[in-house]
């Protein structure tokens, strides 16, 4: 094939705004995510499993409104929604398949240079990755409990509107909570390696591992449970909607477990990334 | 004069103890500029700090005006940068790794698809920009390459050794591609061992040793040289030719000097006249057969310099 050689053509469009190449970042996770098959197969396996079973049940149940009992209750004939270890363990697999290669793959292509060449800092950088996992949970976490909570409010009997209202924007905390409380921990692992399959096994046996260390333990003490990142998450949950933490359970240490999960990893994520900012 | 585009001054970058670049001035117009040294000499390093990855701890440097450390996001919205490694995403294919690395540089998202088909196009990659960058040659990523540092159509170009691992045919795709970028008023520094690609493609010259600068200026003049420099060849005895070549070499700057049978070939510095030459070939019993004002190639200009670096 012999072709012409073409001339170099200008692009004269006008740049966008930096904060815009945030989104690009974000839109990149989104993408990627939802074009990998394993993740996409967990997403819909987890949708089915999770939400469309007691979605039924609860709009089928005589109910006069929406109650966060309903939600995150013993529910109905002794089975939960958002506190089952269902929604949990689907939270856990989607959360280490996302971000298993979201550093990673930098580190191995050796990559960040084509990013940190560009009108984009560290801070974008993580915050982009951060943030297109986030809308990826929350397309799990949040907008199908909503989903729910609108078809609940839709055959309801009773006229108290305004609570189930209220109930619905408090679904949005608790599904955005619990989006984000597991990306930390996966982001770091993902900076730390280069392996994908390292970042998302390690990532889904940690959660795994401390649940049964937890449990284990539980027995001498029941805060050994918030050990367990999934009771860490139910609890939230109970707080978010206002039942309170069980009376068993310290605050300080809940508290403590949350900041454990968010905040070094963050540092340390942070601090992987920073290093390959100039020295490339 | 052409207005500078690129100026330093004083500058001075370390890694811990090395000194990789050293009270380097520079003042670089608009073109190619090519940016020459062996291993090590700093150029990749110039270009770090050129674009802000790398913060000098002396001097100054501005960059169409704009201090690279400082006014960081700002400039790179009007840089591209091609790594002298390997930096792609093997997972990506190329359109989809040109058009999301245009956004970040600045592209609303409707413009990227098609200029990063456009630009695939330019650097002559077909079908296979539906492949996976994984699969690819040395040669075709280093077009992808130079794809994702011109897709946002930066008026600065940072190439570093962008014609590495490709074969002669890719080099010479390569060098083409690079000038006809050139020839639209941008200005590329093109970084590279290969002093013959250089001195074909680039109108403006570096020179680095050990982060030190050597020499610089317009090619034509590097050339050319200051000052007079000749290709004579001289006929006659073989055992007068050589005691003839070691007087020369004694005497003047020599570049190169050769003895074939009864022909001595000699290219050096000549400052005086031409009978002056014809005379002091009599003198020794020999003959000027040729004496001709020799344009020196980049590499004679470049070992030169170099010899009297060190
Ligand atoms: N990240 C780094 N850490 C420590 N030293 C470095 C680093 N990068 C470069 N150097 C040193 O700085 C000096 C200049 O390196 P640089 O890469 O700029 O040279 P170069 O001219 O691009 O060489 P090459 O032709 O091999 O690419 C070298 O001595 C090198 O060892
Ligand atoms: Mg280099």
């Amino acid at each position: 094939m012999d072709m012409m050689p073409l001339e170099y053509r200008a692009w004269l469009g006008v740049r966008t705004r930096y904060l815009t190449r945030v989104r690009a970042m974000m839109d990149g996770v989104i993408s990627s995510s939802f074009s990998s098959k394993g993740i996409l197969s967990i997403f819909i396996i987890g949708i089915v499993l999770v939400h469309a079973f007691p979605g039924v049940v609860l709009v089928m149940t005589p109910h006069t409104r929406l109650t966060a009992w309903m939600l995150v209750g013993e529910g109905f004939f002794g089975w939960t929604y958002l506190t089952s270890g269902v929604f949990s363990t689907f939270i856990f697999l989607l959360s280490a398949g996302i971000t298993s290669n979201l550093i990673s793959q930098d580190l191995r292509n050796r990559s960040f240079v084509i990013y940190f060449s560009r009108p984009l800092g560290v801070t974008e950088y993580l915050i982009g990755k951060f943030g297109g996992t986030f809308v990826v949970m929350s397309a799990f976490c949040t907008l199908p409990v909503l989903v729910n909570g609108i078809m609940i409010m839709a055959t309801q009997t009773g006229p108290d509107y305004i609570s189930s209202v209220r109930i619905l924007l408090l679904t949005l905390v608790a599904g955005s909570f619990a989006s984000l409380l597991f990306i930390p921990y996966g982001m770091m692992l993902s900076s730390l390696t280069k392996r994908k399959a390292y970042a998302g096994i390690g990532t889904f046996m940690t959660y795994f591992s401390l649940t049964l260390v937890g449990e284990f333990f539980s027995a001498s003490d029941p805060n050994w449970k918030l050990l367990n990142p999934m009771n860490v998450l139910h609890y939230s949950f109970e707080l978010i909607y206002g039942l309170g933490l069980p009376t068993d359970i310290s605050p300080d240490l809940y508290v403590l477990a949350l900041i454990i999960l968010l905040v070094p990893t963050t540092i340390i994520t942070g601090i992987r990334v920073k290093r390959y900012e100039g020295a490339v | 004069m052409e207005p500078v585009v690129i100026k330093t001054k004083g500058l001075r970058v370390t890694y811990d103890q090395l000194v990789a670049l050293d009270s380097l001035s520079l003042s670089l117009p608009r073109g190619i500029i090519g940016l020459l040294g062996p291993n090590g000499a700093g150029k990749s390093t110039l270009i770090k700090v050129l674009i802000g990855l790398k913060k000098p701890v002396g001097g100054s440097v501005s960059v169409k005006g704009m201090v690279p450390w400082e006014q960081t996001l700002y400039l790179r919205d009007h840089v591209g940068y091609m790594p002298e490694y390997d930096c792609l995403i093997d997972e990506m294919n190329p359109v989809t790794l040109v058009s999301h690395f245009g956004r970040i540089s600045g592209m609303e998202k409707g413009d990227t698809v098609w200029r990063a088909h456009e630009v695939l196009d330019f650097v002559g990659l077909g079908e296979e920009r539906y492949r996976n960058i994984g699969t690819y040659s040395t040669g075709m990523k280093q077009k992808v390459k130079l794809a994702q540092a011109i897709v946002h159509d930066p008026p600065i170009l940072f190439l570093d050794e962008p014609t590495e691992g490709m074969d002669p045919l890719g080099k010479e795709e390569m060098l083409k591609l690079i000038k006809r970028v050139g020839k639209t008023g941008k200005t590329v520094v093109v970084s590279s061992h290969q002093l013959h690609e250089i001195e074909r493609t680039a109108e403006h010259i570096v020179i680095l040793d050990r982060g030190k600068l050597l020499m610089e200026g317009p090619l034509k003049k590097i050339l050319h040289g200051e000052e007079k420099n000749i290709r004579s060849i001289v006929i006659g005895e073989p055992d007068r030719l050589e005691p003839f070549r070691k007087y020369l070499k004694d005497t003047y700057q020599v570049f190169s000097s050769k003895i074939i049978g009864n022909e001595l070939n000699v290219s050096m510095k000549w400052e005086d006249t031409g009978n002056h030459f014809f005379s002091m070939a009599v003198d020794h019993g020999l003959q000027v057969k040729e004496y001709r004002p020799h344009i020196r190639s980049l590499e004679d200009a470049f070992f030169l310099t170099f010899r009297e670096g060190k």
